[in-house]
C-alpha cells in the first residue's frame, strides 16, 4: 500500500509505503480466540478421557499458530518513508517511528527496479547513488511496486 | 534526476543467481513451493499407483499368484497412506501455493520459510516410510488406520511409521497456519470475505479443519508409540486400557481427514464449472455456508465407521442422523454447481469434462456414503468390497479427478503454454471409462461379501474382480499419457493468453501468462464480477 502525501507548503513530496494489513489486531485475536477454543475443547475432552497425550500437541500446535499470526500481523506494521526535497532523498525505515534513516543527494539518486532472472520472481526496488543502495517495497505485490518506481522516478527527476 | 526504471543488474551483489537444486531447496517462492508440491505428489501418484497395480494384479483370479499375503496387506496399506498424505494433500497443498496468493492479490505467502519447510518434511517423512519395507517385520500391514492391538505387532518399522505420521502433521499443520495467516493477513485492499475465490474459502475451511484435528492423530498415535515402549496401557486392554478408544480418537481425526482431502476439491470445481458455463457461480453465498457446514458436522459422525464394534441404540442412531444429515450441504452445492450451468454458454475442454465426471461420479460415491451411514445396512457392508467401492469414488473420482480438472485448468497459467487438448481429452475418456470398470463392479463383489484386505478370495468373485483389474490396469497406464501431456505443456505449445479461457473471471487471470515477475501489471480491480469468478 503507497500513500503520497501532499505538502503543498513545503516543498516535498512524502511517500509512505506500508505492507497491506487487511485485518486489526483486535480481529485477528477474536480469529485466534475462535480457534484456540475450538482446539483446546477438543484436547480437554480427551484428557478427561484418559488420552492425555492430545492435549500437548494441541498446545504446541496453538502456540504455533499464534506465533506465526503475531509475526505476519507484526510485519504488517512496518512503514516505509520517502522524503524528496529539492536537495534530498530520505528514506527512513521503521514502524511507529524511525528505526533507520538513509540520506542521498538527490541529483546523484537513481531508482532501478531489478528484475529477476527467474521469470515468476519477484522484482526488486532500489534507491542508489554513490556506490549506497537501499530496498524498498520489499513487501509491496509487483504491481505496486512497478508504480512506486514509476512515481519516484518522476518524483525525483521533476521540480519539487 | 532519476533513471529510466532499468532491467538490468547493476550490482553484483543482486546478480546472485542460485541455480541447481540450491534454487530449489531454499526457495521461499509461493510458486517453486507450489510447483515442487505438485511434482512431489504426481511422483508419489505413481508410487502409491503401482502399489494399486500389485494388488490388482493378485486380485485378478483366485488363490495366491504373485505376493505373500504380508506384502499384500503392506501393498494395501501403503497404498492408503502414499495415495492420502503423499498425494491428495500435497497436491491439494500445492495448488492452494500457487493459486491462493494470486487470487487474494498478495505478493506471496505470508511465512516464506515456513513455507519451504513444510514441503521439504515430506520426502524425508515419505523416504522413512518407504524405507520400512527393508526393514525386520516389514513394511506397515495393519491398514492405514492403525488400529491396535495389530499395528503393534509391526517389526521395527512401527516407531519408523509413527515418526512419518509426526512429520507428515507437522507439513499439514504449518501449510494450514500459512494459509490462515496469509488470507486474513494479506487480501487486497477491498477483497472481503465474501468477494473471496470460493478456491479460496474450501482452503480456509480445510486450514481449520486441519488445526483442529491434526493433534488428535499426533496424540493418539504416540499413544500408540507410549504403549509399545514405554509401558502404557491407552489401548492395551490387559493393561486396563481400551483398543476401542483407538478407533474412536483415530476417526475423530479420519472422518474430518476426509473433508481436508475433499473441500479443496470442491473449492477447483467451483472455480472451474463458472469459466466453462460462462456464467457466475450459482448461490455463491450458500456454497460457503454449505462448505462450513460439511465441515461442523464432519467432527459428529466419526463413529458412523465403526458401528460394527458394539455402541449403545442411541449412539447408533445420532451417528446416522448425524451422517446422514451432511447430504444437505452436499446437496446444496451439487445443486449449485448444476444450476450454474443450467442455461450456460457451455464448452467442453478437458477441465470441465473431468469437472463434470467429478459432479457426477462424486454424487455416487456420496450416495453409496449414504447406503453405508444407515446403522443396520452398514452391519452388512462393513469392512466389504462396497467400502473400498465408496471411498474410491469419493477420492478417485471426487479428490484426484478434481486435482487433474485443476491442473488442466492452471497448467496454461503456470506453464504460458496451451496443453495439448487432443491428448488431454483422450486421457478424460479413457479415464473416465477405465475408473468405473475399475471401480463400479467393487459394488457388486461388496453387496455379495467380498471383505477387503484379503489376497485371496472366493471363486464366486472372480469375474468381477477380473474385469475390475483390467480397469485398474488401464487406469494406471492411461496417467502415463497425464505425464506427458504435462511434459508436453512445460516444454512448449501454443502460447496462452492472460485470460487463458474465454470465460474466466479473478485477479489471477488478470496476470500475463506465466505470472511473470510484474505480477499485476494492471491494478488489482476486486469487484462482484471477479471476486466471485
Amino acid at each position: 500500500m503507497i500513500q503520497e502525501l501532499k505538502t503543498p507548503k513545503e516543498r516535498r513530496h512524502t511517500f509512505v509505503i506500508a505492507p497491506n494489513q487487511s485485518m486489526s489486531w483486535s480481529e485477528l485475536l477474536l480469529v485466534y480466540s475462535g480457534i484456540a477454543g475450538i482446539t483446546l475443547a477438543i484436547a480437554i475432552y480427551f484428557w478427561v478421557r484418559g488420552l492425555t497425550l492430545v492435549l500437548p500437541f494441541s498446545g504446541l500446535e496453538l502456540l504455533a499458530l499464534g506465533a506465526a499470526l503475531y509475526v505476519t500481523a507484526w510485519r504488517g506494521g512496518a512503514r516505509e518513508v520517502i522524503t524528496i526535497t529539492d536537495d534530498t532523498v530520505c528514506v527512513e525505515l521503521g514502524r511507529k517511528q524511525s528505526l533507520h534513516r538513509y540520506d542521498f543527494q538527490r541529483y546523484w539518486t537513481r531508482i532501478a527496479l531489478q528484475r529477476s532472472w527467474v521469470a515468476w520472481y519477484p522484482s526488486k526496488l532500489l534507491i542508489y547513488s554513490h556506490g549506497r543502495e537501499i530496498e524498498v517495497g520489499k513487501f509491496l505485490n509487483e504491481q505496486e511496486r512497478m508504480g512506486l518506481a514509476e512515481v519516484l522516478k518522476s518524483a525525483i527527476s521533476r521540480d519539487v | 534526476m532519476s533513471d529510466a526504471v532499468t532491467h538490468e543488474h547493476h550490482h553484483d551483489a543482486h546478480d546472485h543467481k542460485p541455480t541447481g537444486m540450491g534454487r530449489w531447496l531454499f526457495s521461499t517462492n509461493h510458486k517453486d513451493i507450489g510447483t515442487m508440491y505438485l511434482v512431489f505428489a504426481l511422483i508419489m501418484f505413481f508410487v502409491g499407483g503401482a502399489m494399486a497395480l500389485v494388488v490388482r494384479a493378485e486380485l485378478f483370479q483366485p488363490g495366491l499368484q504373485y505376493v505373500d499375503p504380508q506384502f499384500f496387506n503392506s501393498m494395501t496399506t501403503m497404498h492408503a497412506l502414499i495415495m492420502i498424505f503423499g498425494v491428495v494433500m500435497p497436491a491439494g497443498v500445492g495448488l492452494a501455493n500457487w493459486m491462493v496468493p494470486m487470487m487474494i492479490g498478495a505478493p506471496d505467502m505470508a511465512l516464506p520459510r515456513m513455507n519451504n519447510m513444510s514441503f521439504w518434511i515430506l520426502p524425508f517423512a515419505f523416504a522413512m516410510l518407504l524405507g520400512t519395507f527393508f526393514m525386520e517385520g516389514g513394511a506397515p500391514a495393519g491398514g492405514w488406520t492403525m488400529y491396535p492391538p495389530l499395528i503393534t505387532q509391526l517389526g521395527d518399522g512401527f516407531p519408523f511409521l509413527i515418526f512419518t505420521v509426526h512429520f507428515l502433521g507437522i507439513s499439514s499443520i504449518m501449510g494450514a497456519i500459512n494459509i490462515i495467516a496469509t488470507v486474513f493477513n494479506m487480501r487486497a485492499p477491498g477483497m472481503g470475505f465474501m468477494q473471496l475465490p470460493l478456491f479460496v474459502w474450501t482452503w480456509i475451511i480445510t486450514a481449520f479443519l486441519l488445526i483442529a484435528s491434526m493433534p488428535v492423530l499426533a496424540g493418539a498415535v504416540t499413544m500408540l508409540l507410549t504403549d509399545k515402549y514405554f509401558g502404557t496401557s491407552f489401548f492395551i486392554a490387559a493393561g486396563g486400557g481400551d483398543p476401542v478408544m483407538f478407533q474412536h480418537i483415530f476417526w475423530f481425526f479420519g472422518h474430518p481427514e476426509v473433508y481436508i482431502l475433499i473441500l479443496p476439491a470442491f473449492g477447483i470445481v467451483s472455480q472451474i464449472i463458472p469459466t466453462f458455463a460462462r456464467k457466475p457461480l450459482f448461490g455463491y453465498v450458500s456454497m460457503v455456508y454449505a462448505t462450513a457446514a460439511i465441515a461442523f458436522l464432519s467432527f459428529f459422525v466419526w463413529a458412523h465407521h465403526m458401528f460394527t464394534v458394539g455402541m449403545p441404540l442411541a449412539g447408533e442412531l445420532f451417528f446416522m442422523y448425524a451422517t446422514m444429515s451432511i447430504a444437505v450441504p452436499t446437496g446444496v452445492k451439487i445443486f449449485n454447481w448444476i444450476a450454474t450451468m443450467w442455461r450456460g454458454a457451455m464448452t467442453f475442454e478437458t477441465p470441465m469434462l473431468f469437472a463434470l465426471a467429478f459432479v457426477f461420479l462424486f454424487s455416487i460415491g456420496g450416495f453409496s456414503g449414504l447406503m453405508l451411514g444407515i446403522t443396520p445396512a452398514d452391519f452388512q457392508y462393513h469392512d466389504t468390497y462396497f467400502v473400498v467401492a465408496h471411498f474410491h469414488y469419493v477420492l478417485v473420482t471426487g479428490a484426484i479427478f478434481a486435482l487433474m480438472a485443476g491442473a488442466y485448468f492452471w497448467l496454461p497459467k503456470w506453464t504460458g503454454h496451451m496443453y495439448d487438448e487432443k491428448l488431454g481429452k483422450i486421457h478424460f475418456w479413457i479415464s473416465v471409462i477405465s475408473v468405473n470398470v475399475l471401480f463400479f463392479p467393487q459394488h457388486f463383489v461388496g453387496l455379495a461379501g467380498m471383505p477387503r484386505r484379503i489376497p485371496d478370495y472366493s471363486v464366486q468373485f472372480t469375474e468381477w474382480n477380473m474385469i475390475s483389474s483390467v480397469g485398474g490396469f488401464v487406469f494406471g497406464l492411461s496417467q502415463l499419457l497425464f505425464l506427458w501431456v504435462v511434459i508436453k505443456c512445460v516444454r512448449g505449445g501454443r502460447e496462452a493468453t492472460e485470460e487463458v479461457w474465454e470465460g474466466a473471471r479473478g485477479l489471477e487471470w488478470t496476470l500475463p501468462s506465466p505470472p511473470p515477475f510484474h505480477t499485476f501489471t494492471t491494478p488489482p480491480q476486486v469487484d462482484e464480477a471477479v471476486a466471485h469468478s
